[in-house]
Order: structure tokens, then C-alpha cells, then sequence
């Protein structure tokens, strides 16, 4: 939908998608000496909303400017399991993600140790169905000005909210004897019994990138363009610890929900320079 | 030349058309067929399937084997998970759960005995009868490794189902099966090294159902064939590996460590290509049961007879050598140490190795710190009890059997619990079952070191406990 002669442009979808037969490598029972088999079990359901915004909010004989807003909204929930019995996904069994029914795909099954009435820990933990490795949120943020019809800058945004990620980086500095891992686990607990602190919140934003291009006036030289950008500007908002909350080291063929974060390595923030000349 | 380029045309379009006729079969004349799948037909006639069926069950009791020996010897007082990937949780046996880390995994003890024991049965009831090949030594064989899928799975679980969506069967239930297979495996085959195998795994099966007669006659059967025989599951370094190698030989990161006690035992096998075989079933454990057999029946002088036949027998096995890099990160490594079982035993000299470099010797087979002396100057059941089981924990080190003396039963899988609607969490089995005789948390493994008085002091002497609670432990003694 356009408006203000197209000055300010609004897309909206609606989106309720329901998978049927979806294929899953569903663990056999032990006893049968089969592992897992391929079968089309189950219902999952997909809804949300995808908004754009753009609007160019200036724009004088010197000055322009426009930005684009983006959101998508994901609720994944396992309808149904079709009889079938629910099962992990390929993971780590310390803190597997779960096919459950009434929950999202790869939900995690995590030990949360109990406190007692004044707050201190039993040494006894219960087992619960917790988070969801899919973004329930994510989008996208752009800007993009240009000065005296010869300069532009423009930046972008980019972001992911409501998810959480097995933090494995954390799990092996622990093992090691970090010191910032040393003592994630409470006293009374081990590394599986409170497998709830290897699970992190994995919210993040990031500017990706920020750059401005001159073109030289005819007067000088015409045709040539000079340029620079910086890439992977910055982060906000990560509340993972010693892991890029955006990078899932461990992805699994059949349903590749991420939520497990290795030991990979972000990408480097580049600083450009470019000259382009137009014969 | 247009009539020719007509013909030329004319013959490119009569190729092109027989091409995609011909289709894949002129690029790649060859019958495409599939070995890996497991075709109908072989419900009807299994013809040659008895060849690869027993290769499949010995790689999958080696297999099984392999995973009970490191998974309950941590869970034991043999070892400490010092730095593995193995379940931190195993060294504390009352918080090991269905979905433990390793107890949870396909890869893992429960998953590959029933994968056994499942193979056997397909091989019983569709190959080899529709295998006009398959011979009386194929059932033999076949019957031998289902009831060692059984006999080990009584040993270390309460109850499982041994069919798809099965009931739940309690391990006193089911080692009638185990034993009615090794039985069958006999019938079909009494010579050779079948009747000796046979022969081992009855009297090791009679007495985990506490059939004392049975259990003794069998032992003294397999004495009768022979003095010495060892039983292995057996592994290569390219197809199936021993992986205990992997923590107790190649350590990258101290991984497995003994308790203080059992030090002069580890590691047991010495291999870096961790291809060394584990004994399964071999002649001391016949003497040893006379002995607890004998023990119960207040004859005390047959069992000390009976303990010094294994002793004997231990000291004409096999040794080896190895040079140990180890850094025993926060163990004894001097053996200037001496080590007492608890706080009120003896202080004894010899059961601590000096690592770091040093040559040692060891006992691929058995080995014991017990002597003849010591067994001599014993005079009470309680105290030949105590000896003896010290003796079945060191001559049956690193083979994945102390756990099932100490009592404990592990829970199924989750995946058991999960698949089969027939279980539910919390029911009978379905929680890790620890006797109240067994320490708190992990201290079945703690000791202390001290340096100026050279002595490591264990915290509890489990083979103490087990005597004060013999009639618990020992069905011999109910």
C-alpha cells in the first residue's frame, strides 16, 4: 500500500501454515535393534506476521533521505505427533532439543535445580520442556541519506529476539577449568543436573554495515566514485556469554533449528576504501 | 550440399533419439542393485545369510561389551570420570537418570544390548531357518550371544522389554531365558570351546538367579574342560575399536582414573591402537564361584581351596608392558605410597605404580594383590567374603562387572520408556536403583593423600560393606 505519492510504502502478510506428514527421523524402540527411521509423523503449525515500513521522510533539492522497517513474527508449536511417541532431535543428550506436542520444534529439555523456601538450592533438580531455538521475533533496520546529490550514506540493522541457545563454548571452558566458567554450576550440581545454565537467551542486534559514497563532481573528473563501508559495526543486546548468539555451530540434517552454539567464529569487522571509475 | 546437410541433420536427430532411449542403460550398462538393504525376499529364502549374521553378532556383542565396560566401571568404585565427555553424573550412581548423557544414547550400553540381543533374534527366527546353509554351529552360535544380551542385561538392569513394544520383564524373569538359550547353544553344540563358553556363562547366569546347585555344577562342568580358557570380544583397529583404550591407555586428557587401590590393575589393556580384547568369560570366575558357593555353605575351608586355585590360576596369566606418560593429574603417583582400603585397615605396600615415563607391567587377563598367605590367615565368613570379592573386583578389572557385585541397576533408556506405551517414567525400573549400603554422592571414589606419612587412605572399602551386607549382595547368601 503506497501513500503520500508513494513517499511511504506498507507491506503486511499474514502468514498460518499448517505441515502435514512432516519428516522427522523418529528414534525406534530400543528393543526392536533399530535406531532411528525416517517417518512422516505429525502436525506443525507456522503463524505470524511479516511488516515492512518504508518511508522517504525527506527530501529537498539538497537532501534525501528514506528508511526501511522490517518485522516477521515466527510461533511454531507442534500440533501434533500423530501417535507417535515424542523424541529428541540429533543433539547433545545432556540438553537435547524435544518433538513434543504443545510446544515449538526443538524445544529444550533442561535440569533446573530447586531452591527451598529461603532460596537455597536442595541438591534436587526438575526436568521441564524450556525455550525455543527459532526466533520469535526478527527484523531488519535501513537507513540511507544522500547529501547535495553527490554523497549517500547508508547503514543497516539487523535483528533476532526471543530465542535461546546452548551455549557449548561455556561447556568446554568449564571442563577446562576457565574461570569464567568455573562456577557456573551451582554447589550440589554437576554439569548435567543443572544443565539450565548451558541455555542462554540468544537475543541479538547488529549493525551490519555503514558506508558512505562520494561521487566526484563532472568538474573534476567525471565518472569516478570513492567509497568506504565498515562491516560488522557493532552488537547490542547479546546476553550469551563468550558466543555469538547468531552463529549455530551445530545444525542437524533433518530439522535444522540451530540452538546449539559451538566454538565458530564471528565475522571480522572489514573496513573498505573503494574507487570506481565509469568510462 | 543442402540435401547432404538435410542428411546430415536427419542422422544427429536418429542419435539423439536412441541416446534418450537408451537411456541410462548405454552411459552405465550394469544392473543397478543395492547390497545394503534387506531385500523381501529374504523372508522367504535367507539363503548365505547365515555367514553375515554371525559376523553382525560378534561385532555387536563387541560392541555391547565395549559399552558396558567403560559406562559401569565409572558408575563402580574402579574409576572417576576425571576429564571425559563421558556423564559427569555417573560418578554419583543415585542422579544417573533415563536421559543421562550417555545412559540416553544410541551409542551406549542399553541401546547396544538390546540391539544384541535383537539381532540374535532375527537371526533365530528369519535367517537362519530359511538359510538351507546354516548349520547346527550357526544356531549354537547364534542361541550363545542372545542369552550373553540377556545375561548382561540382568546384570545391569532391573527390568527391560526384550521384544518391540514389549512388556517390561524383570531381570529375575528374564535370566531364565538367558539361560534357556545358553542351554539351547549347548544342546545343539556340546563340544569345544561352545561347551566351555556355554558352560562359563551358565554358572555365571545360575548364580545371578541365585541357583546355587546349578551355578556350582556348571562352574565345576567348564573346570572339568578345561584350566584356563578365555573367552574375548574381540576388536580391530579400523572396524570396532576397544574404546576404554581411549580413556584408560590413550588419556588426552587423564580421563579415567583408578581408585588408589587399583592402581597396579590400570591400565588393563595397553594398546594405542586400542585393538586389545576384554575377557568376557573365563576359567577364574568358576573357582571364584565355588569359593562364594562354598562360602554360604559355612564350609570355609573349600572356599579358601577354591580362592587359591583362582589366585594360582591369576598368576600364570599373561603380563605385559607399558610405558605410562601418565600425569595422574591429582592422584598418587609414587609407589613409595602405601594404601590403606579404609581408615582402620592395614597400610600395604606395592598398589601404586610411579608413572610419568615409567615402564610398567600389565595383566591383560587378571591380576590380584591377594596372596595365599593373606587368604590363609582369615578365619571369618565376613572376612573370606571381603577377600573374595576384592579378588572378583581385581581379576575382573575394566571388564564391566563390579557395578552389577556393588548392586546397583540402572535405569532403561529414555528412548525405552518413550517408544514402548507400555512404559511410563517412574515405573519399576525406570529409576536408577542404588542399595542403601553405597555411599553418598561420589564417595565410593574419595581418599586422601598423605604425603608425609607416604599413605593413601581410602574413604569407604566397598568390598567391607558388601561383606557386612552379604545377604543382600550375594543370592547365594538368601
Amino acid at each position: 500500500m503506497g501513500l503520500f505519492e508513494d513517499r511511504v510504502s506498507i507491506e503486511f502478510n499474514y502468514f498460518d501454515q499448517l505441515t502435514k506428514d512432516a519428516l522427522f527421523q523418529v528414534p525406534m524402540d530400543p528393543a526392536s535393534g533399530f535406531g532411528l527411521q525416517y517417518r512422516n509423523v505429525g502436525k506443525i503449525s507456522n503463524k505470524g506476521i511479516e511488516l515492512a515500513i518504508y518511508a522517504q521522510f525527506l527530501q529537498t533539492e539538497d537532501i534525501s533521505a528514506s528508511a526501511r522497517f522490517s518485522i516477521s513474527t515466527l510461533t511454531n508449536k507442534v500440533e501434533s505427533l500423530g501417535g507417535s511417541a515424542p523424541f529428541s532431535l540429533s543433539s547433545f543428550t545432556f540438553l537435547p532439543r524435544r518433538v513434543e506436542e504443545g510446544y515449538p520444534l526443538g524445544v529444550f529439555r533442561v535440569n533446573v535445580p530447586i531452591k527451598d523456601a529461603d532460596g537455597n538450592y536442595t541438591g534436587d533438580y526438575e526436568t521441564k520442556l524450556f525455550g525455543n531455538a527459532l526466533p520469535e521475533q526478527s527484523g531488519t533496520f535501513s537507513l540511507n541519506i544522500t547529501l547535495f546529490k553527490d554523497i549517500n550514506i547508508s547503514g543497516l540493522l539487523e535483528y533476532a529476539f526471543g530465542h535461546q541457545i546452548v551455549n557449548l563454548k561455556k561447556t568446554l571452558r568449564y571442563f577446562n577449568g576457565a574461570e569464567d566458567a568455573a562456577n557456573v554450576v551451582p554447589d550440589g550440581y554437576s554439569f548435567e543436573s543443572a544443565s539450565i545454565v548451558w541455555l542462554e537467551d540468544a537475543d541479538w542486534i547488529k549493525i551490519r554495515e555503514i558506508a558512505i559514497n562520494y561521487r566526484v563532481p563532472e568538474s573534476i573528473l567525471k565518472g569516478l566514485t570513492v567509497s568506504a563501508s565498515l562491516r560488522n559495526v557493532a552488537e547490542f543486546g547479546i546476553k550469551t556469554s563468550m558466543l555469538d548468539p547468531e552463529l549455530n555451530g551445530f545444525q542437524s540434517g533433518a530439522a535444522n533449528t540451530g540452538g546449539y552454539g559451538f566454538l565458530d567464529i564471528s565475522a571480522p569487522r572489514q573496513l573498505r576504501f573503494g574507487l570506481t571509475y565509469n568510462f | 550440399m543442402k540435401l547432404l546437410i538435410t542428411n546430415i541433420k536427419a542422422l544427429i536427430l536418429i542419435i539423439m533419439v536412441m541416446l534418450l532411449y537408451s537411456g541410462c542403460e548405454l552411459l552405465d550398462p550394469t544392473e543397478v542393485s543395492n547390497p545394503s538393504i534387506t531385500q523381501d525376499k529374504l523372508f522367504k529364502d535367507a539363503t548365505g545369510g547365515a555367514a553375515p549374521l554371525i559376523t553382525g553378532l560378534k561385532y555387536a556383542f563387541a560392541e555391547a561389551v565395549d559399552k558396558t565396560t567403560y559406562f559401569t566401571e565409572v558408575v563402580s568404585d574402579n574409576y572417576i570420570n576425571a576429564s571425559t565427555y563421558l556423564s559427569t553424573l555417573l560418578d554419583y550412581p543415585r542422579k544417573i537418570t533415563p536421559n543421562d548423557q550417555y545412559l540416553g544414547d544410541d551409542r551406549e550400553i542399553y541401546f547396544k544390548l538390546q540391539t544384541l540381543n535383537a539381532l540374535a533374534n532375527f537371526g533365530l527366527t528369519t535367517v537362519l531357518p530359511k538359510d538351507a546353509e546354516a548349520t547346527d554351529e550357526d544356531k549354537t552360535t547364534a542361541y550363545f550371544y542372545k542369552g550373553m544380551a540377556i545375561l548382561m542385561l540382568c546384570e545391569n538392569f532391573q527390568t527391560f522389554p526384550l521384544e518391540e513394544n514389549g512388556q517390561m520383564i524383570r531381570s529375575e524373569v528374564a535370566i531364565k531365558s538367558a539361560i534357556d538359550a545358553f542351554n539351547t547353544s549347548y544342546s545343539l553344540n556340546p563340544t569345544g570351546d561352545n561347551a566351555i563358553n556355554i558352560k562359563l556363562a551358565l554358572a555365571r547366569a545360575y548364580r545371578l538367579d541365585g541357583n546355587k546347585t546349578s551355578s556350582v555344577q556348571a562352574a565345576n562342568d567348564a573346570l572339568a574342560l578345561s584350566s584356563d580358557y578365555v573367552f574375548y570380544a574381540e576388536y580391530d583397529a579400523i572396524n570396532l575399536t576397544n574404546s576404554t583404550t581411549n580413556y584408560i591407555v590413550i588419556r588426552s586428557a587423564g580421563d579415567m582414573q583408578p581408585l588408589p587401590r587399583l592402581d597396579f590393575l590400570d591400565p588393563k589393556y595397553n594398546s594405542s591402537s586400542a585393538n586389545d580384547p576384554i575377557p568376557v568369560l573365563k576359567m577364574e570366575e568358576a573357582h571364584l564361584i565355588l569359593a562364594e558357593a562354598a562360602l554360604s555353605n559355612g564350609n570355609l575351608a573349600d572356599a579358601k581351596a577354591s580362592m587359591i586355585n583362582a589366585l594360582n590360576l591369576v598368576a600364570s596369566r599373561e603380563t605385559g608392558t607399558f610405558v605410562d606418560k601418565d600425569k595422574r593429574r591429582n592422584r598418587p603417583n609414587n609407589d613409595a605410597l602405601q594404601v590403606k582400603a579404609d581408615a582402620s585397615s592395614e597400610a600395604i605396600s606395592g598398589l601404586i605404580f610411579a608413572r610419568s615415563g615409567a615402564t610398567i607391567v600389565t595383566r591383560p587377563i587378571s591380576g590380584t594383590s591377594v596372596t595365599e598367605e593373606y587368604i590363609n590367615s582369615l578365619s571369618s565368613t565376613d572376612d573370606l567374603f571381603r577377600c573374595l570379592y576384592l579378588m572378583r573386583q581385581e581379576i575382573f578389572f575394566t571388564e564391566g562387572r563390579r557395578m552389577s557385585d556393588l548392586g546397583i541397576r540402572l535405569p532403561v533408556m529414555g528412548r525405552q520408556i518413550e517408544a514402548n506405551p507400555n512404559i511410563n517414567y517412574g515405573d519399576y525400573g525406570t529409576t536408577v536403583y542404588v542399595p542403601n549400603y553405597i555411599p553418598q554422592e561420589n564417595e565410593m571414589d574419595k581418599f586422601t593423600i598423605d604425603e608425609a606419612a607416604g599413605v593413601v587412605t581410602v574413604l569407604y572399602d566397598m568390598n567391607k560393606i558388601l561383606a557386612q551386607n552379604k545377604s543382600s549382595v550375594s543370592k547365594f547368601f538368601q
